[in-house]
């Protein structure tokens, strides 16, 4: 019923290319073009080293997009609200397919960043640099979709709802600040065990360094003599938050109310 | 019928400042109009029917023992994607059921069929209105409720506004208006009044024109309005002014 029409809607989202591809795409030419030109990088270690900027670059597109799906909650919320009472559309329906169509649509961009990847290493070192284990990188977009959407509904609706939300934009960019924070974290420090695994985000750019080299990361991704990382408890810990958050939002959204807006013109 | 009960809803975040307390109403009849001044409560009542605003109390609506559904031309509940107008009526069609022929059909009359590849949130307010109406009325709903549907449209589409609203004579629907002439056209089941939250009625529109307002409650009144800051009364066939002399509910409290 809505997978298609959610599909093509965040596909022609303006911000989604703006922050979810262009904004991306901008890092991975200063890491490929600008950061890479001041010393060499070993050859056996650049596989390595498009790893980490494709890992990085990931969690960073699929949280814009849970930017972009804040929004698209919020200004629906009166519309869903009236449909769950009033149409055969039911909460669960409506939350399994649009989070179907979050994953999927995330399985394109990150599909699209991963080509990029390989071209920019090509222009640069003449490798066209891709993942060791594709289907497994495909893999982890989907679910990257699934948690980030999960998140943002989830985070929307309870400010909305209970706490009286009158603006959106701080709410919306909790996912950017998650990814960019926890993404640059992993990249240069070790972070206490129960804060590494005991968050989403960390475990899923492990896994996808994992997924580029078929290695296990390093704790500390710039640093490949740091402890290597335990990743059973990474992916164990990617399935409990992925539970986590699509009972908190099938929850959330089953209790919807429309937001106070009264004009909400998009672009 | 639409049942009412104890209905409360209160103003954002501001305690003990409601925008209804303690509504209790039965909508039995098939038609209904609801007439009132702006901020009277009479879209937050339409809303809380809808379920899109959180409201304390209890709303029961059955027709032929199940459960009713609601259409509406209140645009808000159409902004499930920023879409055109074209791709939003045939989803919710989809979804809810209804004639997606009817919705081009009314568009077409209002000669409108310009913003049918027009976006959702681009519309103007008077284009949105008429998306509303069409919506409201193509869908397959038990009732429809109708928000102000001539507001905001130039005056040759106000009346066709007023002929489509005709045609809902085999509909259900609850309609609020501030427009006294427009309850004179539709002739309802019922009508009432509502002012400052409260509501007053249902009376028969036979007797529109037998109405008349007061300041003081002289002989036998059917109804003591509460305005801002002065009762009224309603009273049969004497008192001050004669309900039809105005035409809007605004003009009878003076800016209260």
């Amino acid at each position: 019923m809505i997978f298609t029409p959610n599909l093509r809607s965040i596909l022609k989202s303006r911000p989604i290319w703006l922050w979810g591809i262009s904004f991306v795409v901008f890092w991975l030419f200063m890491g490929v073009f600008v950061f890479a030109s001041d010393y060499s990088i070993p050859k056996n270690m650049l596989h390595e080293y498009a790893g980490v900027w494709f890992a990085l670059d990931s969690i960073i597109s699929v949280s814009a997009i849970g930017v972009t799906m804040s929004y698209s909650i919020y200004f629906s919320s009166n519309s869903l609200a009236y449909l769950f009472r009033n149409s055969k559309m039911s909460p669960l329906r409506y939350y399994l397919e649009t989070m179907a169509s979050a994953g999927v649509a995330f399985v394109i961009l990150g599909s699209i960043l991963m080509l990029i990847t390989g071209i920019f290493f090509y222009i640069k070192f003449h490798i066209f640099e891709l993942p060791n284990l594709i289907a497994y990188s495909i893999v982890l977009f989907f679910i990257s979709g699934i948690i980030f959407y999960s998140m943002a509904a989830t985070l929307v609706i309870v400010f909305n709802n209970w706490l009286g939300l009158r603006n959106i934009n701080f709410i919306s960019f909790i996912s950017l600040f998650l990814g960019m924070g926890f993404g640059y974290t992993a990249l240069y420090s070790k972070l206490p065990s129960n804060i590494m695994y005991g968050n989403f985000i960390t475990p899923l750019e492990y896994l996808y360094v994992y997924s580029f080299d078929s290695k296990t990361p390093t704790s500390v991704l710039v640093n490949p003599y740091s402890e290597p990382i335990k990743l059973n408890l990474a992916i164990l810990s990617i399935f409990i938050w992925t539970i986590i958050l699509m009972l908190l939002a099938i929850f959330t959204i089953k209790n919807i109310k429309g937001s106070y807006i009264e004009e909400a013109r998009m672009t | 019928m639409i049942r009412v009960e104890n209905l409360t809803v209160s103003k954002s975040r501001k305690k003990n400042q409601y925008i209804l307390s303690n509504l209790s109403i039965n909508f039995e009849d098939p038609k209904n109009v609801i007439i009132g001044p702006n901020g009277s409560g009479k879209t937050t009542l339409l809303k809380a029917i809808l379920g899109i605003i959180k409201y304390n109390g209890e709303i029961k609506c059955y027709f032929e023992g199940k459960k009713c559904n609601f259409a509406t031309n209140l645009d808000l509940v159409y902004r499930l994607y920023n879409d055109s107008v074209n791709n939003i009526s045939k989803l919710y069609i989809n979804m809810i059921g209804g004639d997606y022929n009817q919705f081009k059909n009314i568009i077409e009359t209002f000669k409108m069929t310009r913003i049918l590849d027009t976006k959702i949130y681009k519309l103007s307010t008077g284009e949105t209105k008429i998306f509303g109406l069409a919506m409201a009325y193509s869908l397959n709903a038990d009732y429809i409720l109708i928000d102000e549907p001539t507001e905001n449209l130039d005056p040759s589409r106000r009346e066709l506004a007023e002929r489509l609203i005709e045609q809902f004579v085999s509909k259900r629907y609850l309609l609020v208006t501030h427009d006294l002439k427009l309850l004179k056209k539709l002739r309802p089941n019922r009508f009432f009044i509502m002012i400052s939250g409260k509501i007053y009625g249902g009376f028969d529109p036979s007797i529109f024109d037998r109405l008349f307002i007061s300041r003081e409650g002289k002989g036998n009144y059917i109804a003591e309005i509460q305005g801002g800051f002065s009762k009224y009364y309603l009273s049969l066939d004497s008192g001050d002014f004669p309900l039809s002399s105005f035409s809007s509910i605004e003009e009878i409290l003076g800016g209260e």
